[in-house]
C-alpha cells in the first residue's frame, strides 16, 4: 500500500483554548468543502484537562487529524515547529486555536494553486471576530508588495506555504515569539518563485482579551521580535538600513543608508505663476527653488526650471538672480503642455535619476531626497513620491488610487492619521504617484517614452504610472517624508474632453480595480 | 563585382551635412531627437494598451453575452462589489457553520442519551443476574487464559 500526502497539513498549535472558541475552530475544519486535508494538533500542556480528552476524541473519530501532546510547554514557536514534523501535506496552513476558517478556504486556495504551479506561497484577506462571533475589520489586503511586508505582517491570515520551503528556511525559529509567523513569511517570501494573494476573506481572525487581534498593546513583545524580523531579513538581503517605530503606530519605518549619493535631476515646469502662500503673495517657481536650496541636506542635485517664454518677467529675473551653479533656467516657446515640458528637462539632463517638481511645491524636510531616493535601490522600483500636504496640512494626496477612477488617495484627509491597517503611516506600493513630485528611474522612464505629450494638462503621470507598472515596475509612495502641494497653480485649470478620452482609450480597464490598494 | 558608390543618402554624405553644422545647432538636432524617441516610443506603448484595452472590452462583451460574470472593473466601486462577495459567502459560511454546530450537537446528544440507556442497563436487575450466572464461565476462562 503506498502512502499518498494530502494537499494541506493545517497546522494548529493547541495552547487552553476556550472551550466555545476551539469547538468552533473544530467546527470550521469539519466543515471545509474541500477534503483533502490532514490536521496536525500539538497540544503545548494545556492545564485545562478536557482538552486532552476533546483531542482524543477528536483523533478516534477522524482519521486525518494528527494529536500530539508534548511534555513540557515550549511556547508557541516549539509547539509550531512540532506540528510541522507531524505534516506530511504538500502545503501547509496555519490555523490559531481560537479562529475560524471560511467553510470554501481550502477549496478556494487549492483553485488558486492549481492555475500556477509555481505558487509557493497564498494569502487571503481576513476580518475579525469577537467573542460572541461578531465580524468585523474586514481587512482587503493588497497584491504581494514588498516594500509594504516589511512595514506590517499584512498578509498574517491566511496563509499557505508550501512545506518543502517552509522547511528549506528552517520553521519557525525561538526568539521571534509573537512575530515567529512574520519572520517565518519574510524568510519564505526571499525563496519564493510566486506568492499569490486571494481577494477573499477565508480567515476569522478572534479578538479575545489578551490577544493581538484585540490591540496591538496587548502583546508589545511581538512588535519587538516584529523588528528585530525587519532587521534580520534587511541585513540577508544585503540591504543597508535602519529599522524604526513609524511614530507612535505598530509598523516598522525603514530607513535605507545610501551607499552612495546619485545625481538628481530636479525639473521644474512653470509658467512663473504668483500665489497667495500662508497670507504672503509668492511667485511660486521662485519660493519653490528656494525651498529647495535652503532645505535640501542632499549633496548630488541640480535644478532645471523650464520655463515658458511666456512667464512673468519677475519670476524669470528672481531665477537668474539666484546665484547658484545648480540651477539651469531653459526656455520653452511651444503652446502650454506640461508633459512635453517636463520630457524636455529631463533629455536635457543626465542624471541617474529625475525628480519632477511642480512649482507650486515647497520643500519641508531636509532629507526628503534621500528619503525618496532610498526606495530606489531596489532595481525594480522604478519611482517614488512623498505625502503631499495643502496649505491646512490636510492630505492633498497619498499616492494615487484607482477606485472608481484614478484619483488622489485621501486628498483632504487629516494628515496625522494612520488610515484604514495603516495606510497613510506606512511606506508602500501604489498604483501611482501625483505628478507634482514624483522621483524616477532615468531608464525606466525613457524605457517607457517618457511622459505622453497627448496629456498636456492632465493624466500625464496617471499614464506615466500605468505604463511603468505594465513594465513590471514597483511604484512607492511614502509618508516619511513631507512637500506642500498648493495645487492646480503650476497649469491651467481644467481637464481637455479629449484627454479623458484618450486615458479611457489606453487605460479604462484598470479603472475600478486596485489591487494595490483596495480600500475606498 | 564594382565598388560601392557613395549615395546622397550614406553615411558619408550625412556626416559631411553635420559637419557644417553649429555646435549649438548640433546640440539642438540631438535634443529634438531624443524627444523624438520619447513621442516614438509613447506612441508605440500608447497603441499596445489601445490594443490591450479592446480585447480586454471584447473578452467581457463575450463573457456578457455567454451570461457569465462581468469583470468587476466595469462597476462602479470594487469595494462594494468585495463587500457583497464578503456578505455572500459569509452568510454562507456562518449556515455551514451553523449546520455543523448542529450536527455535533445532535451526535453529542445521541451520544449522551446511549450513555444513560447503558448506565441504565448495568444498573438494571437482569444485567446483575446475567453477570452472576456468567461468574463461572468468568472464572474458566482466567484459568484458560494462565494455561
Amino acid at each position: 500500500m503506498t502512502f499518498r500526502s494530502p494537499r494541506f497539513s493545517i497546522i494548529t498549535p493547541v495552547f487552553d483554548p476556550p472551550h466555545e472558541a476551539f469547538e468552533r475552530c473544530i467546527a470550521t475544519v469539519q466543515a471545509q468543502t474541500f477534503d483533502d486535508w490532514e490536521w496536525c494538533l500539538v497540544d503545548d500542556k494545556s492545564n485545562d484537562p478536557w482538552i486532552r480528552e476533546r483531542l482524543l476524541a477528536l483523533q478516534a473519530h477522524d482519521r486525518r487529524i494528527r494529536v500530539h501532546f508534548r511534555n513540557s510547554n515550549g511556547g508557541i514557536v516549539e509547539a509550531s515547529n512540532d506540528a510541522l514534523a507531524l505534516a506530511t501535506g504538500e502545503f501547509v496552513v496555519f490555523l490559531d486555536n481560537d479562529d475560524e476558517l471560511h467553510h470554501q478556504a481550502l477549496e478556494l486556495v487549492d483553485e488558486t494553486l492549481c492555475k500556477d504551479s509555481i505558487i509557493d506561497y497564498v494569502y487571503t484577506d481576513e476580518d475579525k471576530i469577537t467573542e460572541t462571533g461578531k465580524h468585523y475589520d474586514v481587512f482587503f489586503k493588497p497584491r504581494w508588495s514588498p516594500e509594504r511586508f516589511l512595514a506590517q505582517n499584512y498578509c498574517s491570515h491566511l496563509s499557505v506555504i508550501r512545506r518543502s520551503l517552509v522547511d528549506t528556511v528552517g520553521r519557525f525559529r525561538a526568539g521571534f515569539d509573537g512575530s515567529q509567523d512574520y519572520d517565518l513569511f519574510l524568510r519564505v517570501a526571499e525563496h519564493a518563485r510566486k506568492i499569490a494573494h486571494i481577494p477573499q476573506v477565508l480567515y476569522h481572525w478572534r479578538a479575545l482579551a489578551g490577544s493581538t487581534a484585540k490591540d496591538h498593546d496587548e502583546k508589545p513583545y511581538a512588535f519587538v521580535a516584529a523588528m528585530k524580523a525587519v532587521r534580520e531579513a534587511l541585513m540577508r538581503r544585503g540591504v543597508q538600513a535602519d529599522v524604526e517605530q513609524a511614530g507612535e503606530y505598530p509598523f516598522q519605518k525603514v530607513v535605507r543608508r545610501l551607499t552612495y549619493h546619485p545625481r538628481i535631476s530636479i525639473v521644474i515646469p512653470t509658467c512663473g505663476t504668483m500665489k497667495n502662500i500662508f497670507g504672503e503673495h509668492h511667485c511660486l517657481v521662485l519660493n519653490c527653488v528656494r525651498s529647495i536650496l535652503d532645505r535640501s541636506s542632499y549633496p548630488n542635485y541640480e535644478i532645471i526650471v523650464v520655463a515658458d517664454t511666456v512667464s512673468s518677467p519677475e519670476s524669470l529675473q528672481g531665477l537668474h538672480s539666484i546665484d547658484d551653479q545648480r540651477i539651469r533656467v531653459v526656455d520653452y516657446d511651444q503652446p502650454f503642455n506640461f508633459s512635453a515640458k517636463c520630457n524636455l528637462g529631463a533629455v536635457l539632463s543626465e542624471s541617474e535619476f529625475v525628480l519632477f517638481l511642480n512649482d507650486d511645491t515647497m520643500i519641508i524636510d531636509n532629507d526628503w531626497l534621500e528619503v525618496l531616493v532610498g526606495y530606489m535601490e531596489d532595481s525594480d522600483v522604478a519611482m517614488a513620491g512623498p505625502m503631499l500636504l495643502l496649505e491646512n496640512h490636510h492630505i492633498q494626496s497619498a499616492g494615487h488610487a484607482n477606485n472608481p477612477t484614478p484619483h488622489n488617495f485621501r486628498n483632504g484627509f487629516a494628515s496625522d492619521s494612520p488610515g484604514e491597517f495603516g495606510v497613510l503611516a506606512i511606506a508602500r506600493e501604489c498604483e501611482g504617484i501625483t505628478g507634482a513630485c514624483m522621483l524616477v528611474r532615468r531608464s525606466s522612464f525613457n524605457e517607457v517614452g517618457g511622459m505622453s505629450t497627448i496629456f498636456p494638462k492632465a493624466f500625464n503621470d496617471v499614464d506615466l504610472c500605468y505604463k511603468l507598472l505594465e513594465h513590471g515596475y514597483r511604484i512607492i509612495w511614502t509618508p516619511y517624508t513631507r512637500l506642500f502641494h498648493f495645487e492646480t497653480a503650476s497649469r491651467p485649470d481644467g481637464v481637455e474632453p479629449t484627454e479623458v478620452e484618450l486615458l479611457d482609450q489606453r487605460w479604462r480597464r484598470k479603472f475600478g480595480v486596485d489591487e494595490l490598494c483596495r480600500l475606498q | 563585382m564594382s565598388p560601392p558608390t557613395h549615395s546622397h543618402h550614406s553615411p558619408a554624405s550625412k556626416d559631411d551635412v553635420y559637419s557644417s553644422l553649429t555646435e549649438s545647432e548640433l546640440r539642438s538636432r540631438l535634443l529634438f531627437g531624443d524627444l523624438t524617441i520619447l513621442e516614438l516610443r509613447d506612441a508605440l506603448l500608447g497603441v499596445q494598451a489601445q490594443i490591450d484595452e479592446k480585447t480586454f472590452q471584447i473578452a467581457s462583451l463575450e463573457a456578457q453575452l455567454h451570461g457569465k460574470h462581468i469583470s468587476y472593473a466595469y462597476r462602479t466601486s470594487s469595494r462594494e462589489a468585495e463587500m457583497q462577495v464578503h456578505i455572500d459567502n459569509h452568510l454562507a459560511h456562518i449556515a455551514r457553520l451553523e449546520a455543523a454546530l448542529q450536527e455535533a450537537s445532535i451526535s453529542n446528544r445521541k451520544l449522551a442519551v446511549r450513555s444513560e440507556q447503558l448506565e441504565a442497563i448495568h444498573k438494571s436487575r437482569s444485567w446483575a443476574i446475567a453477570r452472576a450466572l456468567l461468574v463461572p464461565v468468568r472464572i474458566i476462562k482466567r484459568f484458560t487464559r494462565k494455561l
